[in-house]
């Protein structure tokens, strides 16, 4: 470390390597939940190998920056919206690590359905992980560029992703009345269904949190 | 700048002081003179007056005369007082108390009357205490019967410095007009040399600011010419200059924009100094970002592909140059070829430059060229397998068949075994076309390999009475390879060589490394030979030297082929030597470090 870096420099790279981490850890969470659909949708059992690491990845990286945040507010007690900024980044963290843990859920529920026989997926499916993950990466983009707008989006796309889990909710339990022999994987749909959905009310807590980064309240 | 720093109130005030200084210096001295000059004239004048009422009043005295008369006269005559003195101090007569001498008071004590007693003459300036006002006195001395008498004249002193006072105000006046005329003087100057200092400096400013279309103002020839000309000049080049750094950055934009790879640069902190349109593109992220806005920022903030961010990272902390694929999922998902250079000064690393290449579409090949390859085994190996069987059962004997029939049974054997090879060597030809092995590299015992391939020629080597020798050079056991293509290569080469040689022949298996360290594979026969027109093109597809004989002993013409494409998959070479009626010799050639790495 070089001592001789002025603290108030050294301060601001910190709040810089911050932002760096928090959106690398962003990033990874994406990633590992771009995984885990695409091994469920496209049947690629190679990306579920992906999955596995990343989620390691993304728990290291919530400690690091925990402790990180906690020895920025110890050191340089940071004032307005800098703190604002610093606190955020700890609940963000909870967030994007959550999202990171129902991915990977995902992904393990989708490599047990991947052993069995193809069940004819919804149109539906796609098309609500594709909401989710939008939802995901427009709520970071909105983190990056603090744009309130991004982040309102976001609030509303989450209308959209419940009615979609509703519908496939109400098809899934639909498909196991008609065929018994589905109930064990129509059960593991369900679930599925229910962690992107949640993954969805993790990405909206995120746009909260952006929007109380901008304007204060 | 404050007023005090500016080149022309330096001038100017510079130029004042001198000036004020010259002027006060002369105007002490000249007022000292005009005063010494006319205490003298004074004096002298009243040295004459005094010269003359003793010329009138000494006979008075002598006669005993009354003084008075004519005291008044002579004042009357000339504004002069006069004073008759005795040598004792009594005033006899003063032309200023006509009627009341006896009130004036004794006038022994006075300078001017003490010095006249003794020394003839005497002169003073003082204040009168008889008439109370400033006085220049003159006195003389006379003797009368030998009694020493005292004559006396005095001027009002105003009336003296009056003159003088009128003198020193003109003088003064004078020299006030010449500073004045000074002061404007200099300031002129001042203006004539700092303006054009001023009108250039304020040119050379513009020109800092980056506006090149300021004129360069006039300048009165001279240094300050040769200055100005000297900042055409420079603005000249210089606009040239810029243009140039200008128009060639835009050319490189111009080609970086049109580019079909993505080109990022970041610096060392990874800030993006530089991304062209398709990076954008290529990560998905081109409808979030305009170029505009990307420059400057965290790299993380404009892609968060982590893979990519890592292997960037990765390549500015080892300072070495990384090829890797990546995959973007952000918007379409894409396979990305990915090639990082770190951006080295002096050592020190200050960024590094990504390109990306799009291989979604080669990989998307690749998955279906796999998919074929898997489906055509599946689909071509099964009726083969059963048209074998049936014709293997129908010939074993097991039912009564004539014999013309069986002739034609083992031609479907025949064929149909054939046939299984053909798929074969296809499948291993699409395989090694279809993936890169390197990834495969594991170390391999060569003795294992080689006992495996002649366990399984060995049926074939015995039925044509035929003698094969190996041979590994010592200190070659572990090579790193990939076992299969490697076995295949051999296999094939010894296949051909035990299928080619006639009977009782021999083949030679040798395993040695060159001079330059890498492993040669060699084996050779004492066989038929090749013609040398057909050397050139046997590893060629399909090539058949004699088709008739080659089909005898069951080819497919593809076994050379392969053993070309896996030898090369494998980082090596291979060549042919061969002499009719000698034999042929078959060299696998693998560099040094790829068997045997560092």
């Amino acid at each position: 470390m070089v001592l001789s870096v002025p603290t108030q420099s050294r301060y601001r790279q910190e709040l810089v390597d911050l932002r760096h981490m928090l959106l690398e850890m962003g990033g990874l969470a994406e990633d590992l939940l771009g995984c885990a659909t695409e091994a469920l949708i496209q049947r690629d059992p190679e990306q579920l190998r992906r999955a596995e690491a990343l989620e390691q990845h993304i728990n290291d990286l919530e400690r690091q920056i925990d402790e990180r945040c906690v020895k920025i507010l110890a050191l340089h007690q940071p004032a307005a919206s800098e703190l604002r900024f610093v606190t955020m980044a700890m609940k963000i963290i909870r967030d994007i690590e959550r999202i990171g843990d129902l991915a990977s859920n995902v992904a393990k529920r989708s490599a047990v359905l991947l052993q069995g026989k193809e069940i004819q997926a919804p149109a539906d499916l796609p098309r609500m992980s594709r909401a989710v993950r939008q939802m995901i990466t427009r709520a970071l983009d909105a983190f990056v560029d603090r744009s309130v707008s991004d982040a309102e989006a976001v609030l509303q796309a989450d209308d959209e992703v419940d009615a979609l889990h509703w519908r496939l909710y109400e098809r899934f339990a639909q498909m196991m009345q008609e065929d018994s022999g589905l109930v064990e994987r129509g059960l593991k749909m369900i679930l599925i269904v229910k962690d992107l959905e949640r993954a969805a009310d993790h990405a909206t807590n995120i746009a909260r949190g952006v929007i109380f980064l901008v304007h204060g309240h | 700048m404050p007023f005090w720093r500016r080149l022309f109130w330096q001038a100017f005030f510079a130029q004042l002081l001198i000036i004020s200084m010259v002027i006060a210096a002369i105007g002490a001295y000249f007022i000292n003179v005009v005063e010494r000059n006319v205490d003298e004239v004074i004096e002298n004048e009243l040295a004459r007056t005094a010269a003359m009422a003793i010329l009138v009043l000494e006979p008075a005295v002598r006669d005993n005369v009354p003084l008075t008369p004519i005291l008044a006269e002579l004042s009357e005559q000339s504004d002069v007082r006069a004073t008759v003195i005795r040598r004792d101090g009594t005033v006899v007569a003063d032309s200023n108390a006509l009627e009341s001498v006896a009130s004036v008071e004794n006038h022994a004590d006075r300078p001017e009357f003490q010095a006249a007693l003794q020394n003839g003459s005497g002169r003073a300036l003082r204040l009168s205490e008889t008439i109370g006002i400033r006085q220049m006195y003159y006195a003389r001395r006379v003797m009368i019967n030998d009694v020493p008498w005292v004559f006396r004249v005095a001027i009002p002193y105003a009336q003296v410095s009056s003159r003088v006072t009128g003198m020193r105000l003109a003088l003064v006046l004078a020299l006030i007009l010449a500073a004045a005329g000074g002061a404007a003087l200099s300031f002129a100057i001042a203006r004539l040399v700092a303006r054009p200092v001023d009108a250039l400096s304020g040119t050379v400013a513009e020109m800092a600011a980056g506006r090149f279309d300021v004129s360069i103002p006039e300048v009165p020839p001279g240094e300050l010419q040769v200055l100005s000309h000297g900042i055409g000049r420079l603005r000249t080049q210089l606009s040239d200059k810029l243009r140039q750094v200008e128009e060639e950055k835009t050319l490189l934009l111009t080609i970086v924009a049109a580019m079909t790879e993505g080109l990022i640069v970041v610096d060392a902190t990874g800030r993006v100094i530089l991304v062209n349109p398709m990076a954008l593109k290529l990560l998905g992220v081109d409808d979030v970002w305009k170029r505009q806005n990307v420059e400057e920022r965290l790299l993380i903030e404009v892609t968060r592909n982590p893979q990519l961010i890592e292997l960037i990272e990765q390549s500015i902390r080892s300072g070495e140059s990384i090829r890797e694929e990546i995959e973007s999922r952000r918007g379409t998902r894409r396979h990305l070829k990915v090639s990082i250079a770190p951006l080295k000064e002096d050592e020190a690393v200050r960024g590094a430059v990504a390109a990306l290449h799009d291989h979604t579409q080669l990989r998307q090949l690749e998955r279906v060229r796999r998919d074929f390859v898997a489906n055509v085994s599946h689909e071509l190996r099964t009726p083969i397998a059963a048209i074998r069987g049936w014709a293997e059962t129908l010939t074993s004997g097991v039912v009564d068949i004539p014999p013309f029939v069986e002739e034609q049974l083992l031609v479907i054997l025949r064929h149909s075994q054939r046939l299984g090879d053909l798929v074969d060597d296809l499948l291993a030809l699409a395989r090694v076309e279809a993936l890169g092995i390197e990834d495969a590299f594991i170390k391999v015992d060569v003795h294992e390999v080689l006992d495996d391939i002649l366990e399984q020629l060995d049926e074939k080597v015995m039925a044509r009475d035929m003698e094969v020798r190996v041979q590994v050079a010592e200190g070659i056991s572990e090579v790193r390879t990939e076992p299969r293509a490697l076995e295949y290569v051999i296999r094939n080469l010894v296949d051909n060589a035990v299928k080619y040689t006639p009977e009782g022949g021999r083949v030679d298996i040798a395993v040695e490394s060159n001079a330059n360290g890498d492993l040669e594979f060699s084996v050779s026969d004492n066989g038929h030979g090749i013609e040398e027109q057909h050397l050139p093109r046997i590893f060629e597809r399909f090539y058949r030297i004699d088709k008739g004989r080659s089909r005898d002993v069951g080819g497919t013409g593809l076994g050379l082929s392969i053993v070309r494409h896996f030898a090369e998959a494998l980082g090596g070479t291979v060549n042919v030597e061969s002499e009719v009626g000698v034999g042929s010799r078959f060299t696998v050639v693998i560099p040094r470090q790829v068997w045997r790495p560092i």
